[in-house]
């Protein structure tokens, strides 16, 4: 049991030191700075240890003083230089603390933070349309948000801890030894001691923060689900339920909480126990050094405040112990994001004036490989026609979208646009030739024009103005206050899902691609704009190849090729006369709406 | 915010004796300095060697009543903060749950979720800070400035005079902070959102090839973000340099004053006396530090308990009693309206009708028509503004909401999916119902195929809101939670929006024969869900317009027609 456990430590301390290592490697564009801050820090430390030594002649004279073994003149004369230098040393301690950290803010947080972040969102151009399907939003969010801020706020203390912190406690052991060995010697026994105990407590409370974490975590869907169907509760009475089901978690994290903040506040007072046991024994030695051995009362007194001193690094270098762990899952998390693999650049080019022509040549296809999907799929459009793809939900018929637009690539076939074999054409150009008209009718935030203009921003207000009035928006648009520059968004609710589509159909408009592809689906659409839509939907199609999801019997009835698919798969295809006498599924499922 | 202090009221006994646990060790760690200068002036002075072994023993003495104090107090004031928390936010959850759907549209649920668990999470960050340490600000500053006075009252004046310093530059960095957070984290949400809508709109975008754009916009919420928060950063960072500079400059300042008064001869404190008042001073100093953090994250938590503090100030509404009523199914309206809160007209409006008891119905009409608004008042979600519901005669508002929920088998327009096994969902309509009863609720859902597809069948576990589930399926799962309760009213607002058309007519059978002799309410758009009914209710703009069968709509009522032109092409059969 303990061996395994051993081994396991053994690849995840390899694993642990390849992510501190990219950590350093991604850090080298501030190397000069690090150096710079680390610079500061050796001023600083150098003052940290020059005021106790200062304080300690100071307070010796007054000490000498007071015992009457004092020789100068005057006793302020002589504290007058201790005090100035003192002063000064003390006004160049925080100076530079304060040069410190305006530095390792405003270099590493801005690189950490914000390059960082750029970066992601960077990769997020060039990662695949299947990587995004399958990653909940929230994922890539919090790598971005959290993971990244826990990153730079970290990546702070690891450099205080590494430059400060140690160098610090070196040369406040050397100074220490110099100036007594005997009395350093105690301190520095100490301090392995309060090391360990910190790192032992932090490492135990940090598993119960994580417990704590992982609770409130599920607290939080636990309240989201229950708010999100909160009439379906009410529906069913299930308050009680669902209340006793919060409470349970509840109870669990409150466990969690108590013993993880307990723990997390013996920290310190630990460390200052051993401090003051230090303080005990010093001063015993320290008493029996002056008594027996004459050493003088500034030395001991020195040496006292030096091993005041130690406990701040030492806290620092606990911190940082306990946070590592942390900081090193984050790095995890945004390394592997930055690591993705991504859609790989094609350079190939389509012929000019393209037609239109389409064809899908034994193409197979999955999504993944133990479930096939599509397979040997073969279909010819001429320049103009119309397809339309039916079948029932969760058929599968945005995949045809998905391999058309190269959203998803296929796995052996070939797809040919006017002849040209589109596997090596670049995406962009592809995508270039395609208008599209999604149920999942998507508004960016910003003003109408703005969206309508999406496709070709650099159209003018006029042909804005005209694309809209083609869709039948342009009415509805002057009704609002701000008219074109109205700002909209996902989750605008001003204008409703009708009018959202009729925007997003202006939109394909104005952009006049070649080829089509439309998502008929309205649902939640009064009667009215559903007409609309149509008409829209019509105008929009004349003399273009279209792919139409259909959802409406007028397409199906005239459209040149109709594909219908059934569990992810082309069952039947043709017109629809000829599916309607097969008597297949088609006949089924176009006859079925009629049924009693 | 006075409620919230009712919750910390059970906790009061360990509260105090937390804070006190806190105090005393807090005074221990402020004896320390005086023994230490006890040990120099009399013992090391003296050579008295059984001296210092005296103060020694008496400071080891100090120092562990001050560690088991400070670790009893931490212990205590843990468990108060995690109880008092935990008991917070199951109050704020009790109470959501028990609120109106007025007052939970006027919160809105996302608000609502973010004061049940982030707001009550910083108001317990808060509380777990300053549970240990709040007490020993005033105690350190006390006990610090009493003592160093014993020591020496001028130098300790001067002391005095340095700590209004040093707070007076705290308060104002604070304020200077404050909107800058509020930017940072406003270019934060706005930076979310942006790329919550990227990668929702992924295909939209790359099909127009803005991807350069999208990151553009990212990049510049970014950069305003991480500016604020880095100038933020930077002003609470000479929080702790500037304080510190201020102190030390009181150090040598006493140093040399002491110096002064002493070679004048005005004092009669000892060096020893003058070394415990610098020690005191860096006592001071930490409590001035902490006092410091309490000013910064002060509106923090202030925010949070007066968002949580409107929670908690809702009334909950006033219920008759729970009966064991069991409804024959007979629904009468009498010129029914309603409108939401703050809407200028009225979603309902003068509508009676009457549904008899075994009669299958169908309520059509496009968005905007009302037809979701009376379930909301069927259901008892809401309360009508003017006329009346009757379940067998009997006026809704006299019945207890809950009595009437009982009675009705209702599928929601949102498909409402738990996480957790397929059996919790079905089972929710009837909760101890056995293994056959769910699955011939299933069957009748049209899920029996997917059941049997799935290895575990009903034990398959469903990712919260059924994020693993097609829409059909999540509307499927919700219908057998109807059946399986099979109250005497079934309603079905607009659930079956996401079948094909082939499904819902094999589900509109199966249905048709459980329900026999129930009263079934069918609110759709979609005139194939209604043309098998008894009898279609047309509504329109919030009134109804017309009543009557298929045939007879097809001939007489214009909205119908429209209706169905548009949905079948005009092709009629």
């Amino acid at each position: 049991m303990k061996k395994k456990a051993e081994k396991k430590t053994r690849a995840q301390r390899r694993e642990d030191k390849q992510v501190i290592l990219r950590i350093i490697r991604e850090a080298r564009p501030i190397y000069g700075w690090l150096v710079l801050a680390s610079l500061i820090s050796c001023v600083i430390i150098t003052c940290a240890v020059m005021s106790p030594k200062i304080l300690g002649s100071c307070v010796q004279l007054l000490y000498d003083f007071w015992a009457g073994t004092f020789q100068g003149s005057s006793l302020t004369r002589a504290l007058l230089p201790g005090c100035c230098v003192l002063a000064a040393v003390y006004l160049l301690q925080s100076g530079m603390n304060y040069l410190k950290m305006y530095l390792l803010n405003n270099v590493v947080s801005r690189y950490f933070t914000c390059a960082l972040r750029i970066r992601i969102s960077d990769k997020i151009s060039r990662l695949p349309v299947r990587y995004i399907d399958n990653t909940p939003a929230g994922q890539i969010l919090e790598r971005m948000n959290d993971d990244v801020s826990h990153l730079g706020g970290s990546i702070h203390d690891i450099v205080d801890t590494l430059t400060v912190g140690f160098l610090q406690i070196i040369t406040l052991s050397v100074v220490m030894l110099l100036e007594d060995w005997r009395l350093a010697l105690i301190v520095l026994i100490f301090m392995p001691l309060s090391i360990w105990l910190s790192a032992r407590i932090s490492s135990l409370s940090e598993k119960h923060f994580d417990e704590m974490f992982e609770e409130s975590g599920k607290l939080y869907s636990v309240v989201e689900e229950s708010y999100a169907n909160y009439q379906t509760s009410k529906a069913y009475n299930f308050e009680a339920d669902t209340i006793r089901a919060h409470q349970e978690v509840n109870q669990r994290q409150q466990k969690a909480e108590t013993t993880a903040n307990f723990l997390g506040a013996m920290v310190r007072p630990c460390i200052t126990f051993t401090n003051a046991l230090a303080y005990i024994i010093i001063n015993v030695v320290g008493g029996v050094l002056i008594v027996n051995y004459g050493v003088s009362v500034g030395v001991v007194v020195t040496i006292v405040l030096f091993a005041k001193q130690f406990s701040a690094p030492l806290e620092q270098i606990a911190q940082g112990l306990s946070t590592m762990q942390r900081t090193k899952a984050a790095a995890k998390r945004v390394f592997s994001l930055l690591d993705e693999p991504e859609e790989q650049p094609l350079t190939g080019h389509l012929p000019e004036n393209i037609r239109g022509d389409v064809r899908f040549e034994h193409v197979d296809f999955s999504y993944n490989k133990e479930t096939p999907l599509i397979r040997d799929l073969n279909i010819d459009v001429k320049q103009g026609q119309k397809v339309a793809i039916v079948g029932p939900t969760g058929a599968g018929k945005t995949t045809i979208v998905n391999l058309l637009m190269r959203f998803y690539d296929i796995d052996s076939g070939k797809i040919r646009i006017d002849g040209q074999d589109i596997s090596d054409v670049s995406r962009d150009e592809l995508r270039g030739l395609f208008g599209m008209v999604l149920q999942d009718t998507w508004l960016f935030s910003g003003s109408i024009a703005d969206n309508v203009a999406y496709g070709r921003p650099e159209a003018s207000r006029e042909e804005i103005i005209k694309a809209c009035d083609e869709a039948y928006c342009h009415h509805f648009i002057r009704t609002l206050p701000q008219g074109y520059d109205t700002q909209v968004s996902e989750d605008t609710v001003s204008i409703s899902g009708g009018q959202k589509q009729l925007l997003t159909i202006a939109r394909a408009l104005l952009a006049d691609r070649r080829l089509l592809i439309l998502d008929e689906a309205t649902s939640n659409v009064d009667t009215r704009t559903e007409i609309l839509i149509q008409k829209a939907m019509d105008k929009l199609m004349r003399g273009k190849t279209c792919f139409v999801i259909a959802h409406r019997l007028s397409t199906i009835v005239d459209a040149d090729l109709i594909l219908v698919l059934r569990d992810g798969q082309i069952v039947e295809t043709g017109k629809h006369h000829e599916l309607l006498d097969k008597k297949g599924f088609y006949y089924q499922l176009y006859t079925s709406q009629y049924a009693i | 915010m006075k409620k919230i202090f009712a919750y910390l009221k059970p906790y009061r006994g360990g509260l105090i004796l937390g804070m006190l646990l806190m105090a005393i060790s807090t005074v221990c760690e402020l004896l320390l300095p005086d023994i230490m200068s006890d040990i120099l002036n009399t013992g090391v002075y003296n050579a008295d060697l059984s001296y210092i072994f005296r103060c020694c023993a008496k400071m080891l003495v100090v120092a562990l009543v001050s560690l088991g104090s400070v670790l009893g107090g931490w212990y205590i004031s843990s468990r108060v903060v995690a109880g008092f928390c935990a008991d917070l936010r199951q109050g704020v959850f009790r109470k959501v749950n028990t609120m109106r759907f007025e007052d939970i549209s006027r919160m809105g649920s996302s608000a609502l979720l973010t004061r049940s668990t982030h707001d009550v999470g910083t108001l317990s960050w808060v509380a777990s800070i300053l549970s240990g340490s709040i007490i020993t600000i005033p105690v350190l500053f006390i006990g610090g400035v009493v003592l160093a006075l014993g020591k020496d009252a001028v130098l300790s004046l001067v002391l005095l005079l340095f700590i209004p310093l040093v707070f007076a530059a705290v308060v104002k960095i604070g304020k200077k902070i404050e909107p800058l957070w509020e930017t940072s984290d406003k270019y934060m949400d706005k930076q979310n959102d942006i790329v919550r809508e990227r990668l929702h709109g992924i295909r939209v975008i790359r099909a127009f090839n803005s991807e350069p754009r999208e990151h553009k916009r990212i990049e510049d919420a970014t950069q305003v973000m991480a500016e604020n928060i880095i100038r933020a950063n930077v002003s609470m960072g000479v929080i702790s340099p500037l304080s510190i500079a201020l102190m030390n400059m009181a150090v040598v300042l006493i140093v040399y004053l002491g110096g002064f008064r002493m070679e004048r001869g005005i004092s009669s404190a000892s060096g020893g006396d003058i070394f415990a008042v610098i020690q005191y001073i860096t006592l001071i100093m930490n409590g001035v530090v902490m006092a410091a953090f309490s000013i910064v994250m002060y509106p923090h938590a202030k925010v949070a308990a007066k968002r949580i503090g409107e929670v908690l100030d809702v009334e909950s509404p006033a219920e008759p009693e729970e009966e064991a009523l069991h409804f024959s199914g007979d629904i009468r309206l009498e010129s029914l309206s309603f409108g939401y809160e703050g809407a200028a007209e009225n979603a309902v409006s003068e509508i009676s009708l009457h549904i008899r008891p075994g009669q299958q119905v169908a309520v059509i009409g496009g968005t905007g028509s009302g037809k979701s608004t009376l379930v909301q008042l069927l259901m008892g979600f809401r309360r009508p503004s003017a006329g009346q519901i009757y379940f067998d005669g009997r006026d809704s508002v006299s019945i207890s909401p809950k009595t009437i929920r009982e009675n009705i088998s209702c599928v929601l327009q949102k498909a409402a999916i738990y996480s957790g096994s397929i059996r919790k969902n079905i089972a929710m309509g009837r909760p101890g119902a056995t293994d056959e009863e769910l699955l011939a609720a299933a069957e009748i859902a049209q899920m029996g195929d997917y059941l049997a597809s799935l290895p575990e069948g009903l034990d398959h576990e469903l990712t919260q809101s059924g994020k693993n589930l097609s829409g059909g399926q999540k509307q499927r799962i919700c219908i057998a939670r109807a059946v399986l309760k099979n109250a005497p009213i079934y309603i079905f607002d607009d659930s079956f929006s996401a079948l094909d058309f082939l499904t819902e007519a094999r589900l509109r059978k199966a249905l048709s024969e459980r329900t026999a002799g129930k009263t079934r309410i069918v609110i759709t758009q979609r005139v194939s869900s209604a043309m098998s009914c008894d009898c279609i209710f047309v509504m329109d703009k919030g009134r109804l317009v017309d009543a009557g069968s298929h045939q007879e709509l097809l001939e007489r009522c214009k909205i119908y027609q429209e209706i169905y032109v548009s949905q079948t092409g005009g092709e009629r059969r």
